[in-house]
């Protein structure tokens, strides 16, 4: 997806660039790094609570940190509110390089899928014909999309991914024999959405599946039909949500949660790494443990 | 003035690219020769910047438009102009990958808009009373190039809230400060977008040893996309203040499919002075360059002046005079009442006046030929 460059970028333009100032020389910063990895013409970033003093800074290094650890630093330095932040905007706009957008020949698209502009389909993916895919949005490799699903604008499609796949629901009939229930609902998917490798979103039953802008799905997460994540909400990897689960605004969910069927996780809560949420979350609240129980209120 | 907090020090930043090609330069042809000059007087900062002249100037003129940023906060965003009927000028940074000694921002605070002060101007071009006129945005800056992800936001941004922006023109010299930065991040929002916009990219070349072939490279690269490239260059001493130097240039631009614009006499700004000729002398050698013969009528630029109230191209007639004071009278065609009524913000400046016809008149402080 990006190809690292290395431009000759003076400390002072990054300092320029973040609406800050430079303390210290001005010197070529070529490449970003992690702290503890940092060299000569290198820039980096200092989080609270980092030592300083345990690291080896080079002479011609920059470090972005807020200003109460600015007094260990003895080289070239920039303050900022959020270091990482700054950081992170810092290496996206100088020292990454994007890729052309393109439909991959190995691609199979349904003639009947309404494709937008600047939409990029890697090697072997397979695009269903009631599927709609947004202005700039990228899909990488062996992607399946299938059923009726509209996703947006600017969304990233992670390799191996499936959207829409039939729903895994049956019904126990008199004799005793599994009945499946058909999958005639809708996924929508907003913009600037981000689905990770191998992730299953089931094809919704009836009622339909939303995911809303900015929701960040990490690597190997199922999402079973029905389900509603709202805005900006991260569900990181290993997760698992059983049919019409609801996940609130801004909620956080760590890895490997599971959740069972028709829960509510309120809004800007956070459920702990490992949780088996059995029973409905409070908005702002931190919740633990296999059953998860409420550890404390969120600041 | 809005947008000079600054305490006017333009500090020396030369490029890695430059610095290099000025020691080929020195040592190939040597100190004094002319392609070592010309770049050594647009970079190398010296102290003649700091005699004090008539040029007193820390802005060329004064168009900043109020805008409250779309989180109804009170903050006023800077980096957007407006003097023109059709276009609105936007500033995503101040950052340049080098300075020009010349610069007529030279005294501008550095700042870079952050994404919710572009959407705010995006969704400002696209407003209402905006939309049956603006037509037109001029990005510049700073460099718009050096921050191609700023830039690619506010593309798209204009393209969601101003469908009234039909041509977006890109003010940049990073392809001669600094050609390696010119890359597919650049390039993708023209082929994302030029269905949907008619994008020109401005440069400024001032003299034909900037042409390096890795320069040419890239202007070919924006070139091959079907992105006109046009040239607005200015007059500076020693540097193209002679018709040998005009004629080499031009018919160079003419060579790699670089549109000629406007010729700028040089701004009388702080620390500029040294830079700049007689107006009379840019008209004579004008005259010279472009009605001898010596080259095409198809790279002929447009001699202009930038004046206190915007740019003002030299006609017969628009000379009205010279006063004591080594100022020129400049006769203008804009109307003071289209003026205000682009931009309410804006001010009069006292170098300017209104004519029996409601033109706008203004001084302009002329150099010298010394």
């Amino acid at each position: 997806m990006f190809k690292l460059k290395k431009p000759e970028i003076y400390a002072s333009e990054i300092a320029e660039f973040i609406n800050s100032n430079l303390n210290g020389p001005d010197f070529i910063i070529r490449e970003p790094a992690f702290i503890r990895h940092i060299k000569e013409n290198m820039f980096s970033f200092l989080s609270e609570g980092e030592d300083i003093n345990m690291m080896d800074i080079p002479t011609h290094a920059l470090i972005i940190c807020t200003s109460s650890i600015e007094t260990g630093l003895h080289g070239s330095f920039i303050i900022s509110k959020n270091p990482k932040l700054d950081f992170i905007r810092v290496v996206n706009e100088f020292y990454i390089e994007i890729e052309s957008y393109k439909i991959s020949k190995s691609a199979i698209i349904h003639p009947g899928a309404i494709i937008a502009p600047n939409v990029s389909i890697g090697e072997h993916c397979v695009i269903g014909s009631d599927t709609v895919i947004g202005d700039n949005t990228q899909i990488l490799n062996n992607v399946v999309i299938g059923g009726r699903v509209e996703i947006g604008n600017n969304c990233l499609i992670k390799d191996n991914s499936t959207i829409g796949s039939e729903g895994y629901d049956f019904v126990i009939d008199e004799d005793g024999f599994p009945i499946h229930y058909p999958h005639i609902g809708k996924i929508f998917i907003g913009n600037n959405v981000w689905i990770g490798s191998n992730t299953a979103i089931e094809s919704a039953a009836i009622n339909d599946t939303l995911i809303m802008d900015h929701v960040k799905i990490d690597d190997l997460v199922q999402i079973g039909s029905g389900c509603i994540i709202e805005n900006g909400c991260m569900i990181t990897a290993g997760n698992i949500l059983s049919r019409n689960v609801i996940v609130k605004q801004d909620a956080w969910l760590a890895p490997n949660v599971t959740i069972i069927e028709n829960i509510i996780v309120g809004k800007n809560s956070f459920v702990g790494a490992g949780s088996v949420v059995i029973k409905d979350v409070a908005d702002s609240i931190i919740v633990v443990g296999n059953p998860a129980r409420f550890l404390r209120n969120k600041n | 003035m809005a947008g000079l907090t600054n305490k006017g020090d333009f500090s020396e930043k030369i490029s890695p690219f430059l610095r290099n090609k000025m020691e080929i330069l020195k040592k190939e042809q040597g100190e004094s020769s002319e392609a070592y000059q010309a770049l050594f007087l647009q970079y190398v900062k010296q102290e003649v910047e700091l005699d004090q002249k008539a040029e007193s100037n820390r802005r060329h003129w004064e168009a900043d438009m109020k805008l409250e940023i779309a989180d109804n906060t009170t903050n006023i965003i800077h980096g957007v102009e407006r003097l023109y009927r059709q276009s609105v000028v936007i500033e995503p940074t101040m950052i340049c990958a080098a300075h020009c000694r010349y610069c007529l921002r030279a005294n501008y605070d550095i700042f870079t808009l952050t994404e919710t002060e572009i959407k705010s101007i995006a969704i400002y071009c696209g407003n209402k009373s905006l939309s049956h006129e603006v037509s037109e945005v001029l990005i510049t800056g700073g460099d718009p190039f050096i921050v191609p992800q700023k830039l690619r936001f506010l593309v798209e941004s204009l393209i969601e809230f101003a469908p009234n922006i039909k041509r977006v023109r890109i003010g940049t010299r990073v392809p001669l400060h600094d050609p390696d930065r010119l890359d597919n991040n650049i390039f993708e929002i023209f082929k994302r977008h030029r269905s949907r916009i008619t994008f020109e990219v401005a440069t400024q070349i001032n003299h034909a040893t900037e042409l390096f072939p890795e320069v040419i490279d890239k202007f070919q690269m924006i070139r091959d996309l079907g992105i006109t490239v046009y040239s607005q260059n200015v007059l500076l001493k020693g540097v193209n203040d002679n018709v040998n130097a005009l004629v080499d240039l031009y018919s160079k631009l003419r060579d790699i499919g670089i549109e000629a614009h406007y010729l700028f006499h040089s701004v009388p700004m702080r620390g500029m002075h040294h830079f700049r000729t007689t107006v009379k002398k840019g008209l004579d050698l004008s005259r010279q360059f472009i009605n001898s013969g010596m080259i095409s009528g198809r790279v002929k630029p447009m001699y202009a002046l930038m004046t206190d109230i915007g740019k003002i191209t030299l006609y017969e007639g628009t000379i009205l005079g010279k006063n004591n004071n080594n100022q020129i009278l400049v006769q203008s065609t804009y109307r003071y009442e289209d003026r205000m009524k682009w931009n309410p913000d804006w001010k009069i400046p006292e170098t300017a006046s209104i004519d029996e016809n409601g033109l706008l008149r203004v001084l302009y402080l002329d150099g010298n030929d010394e």
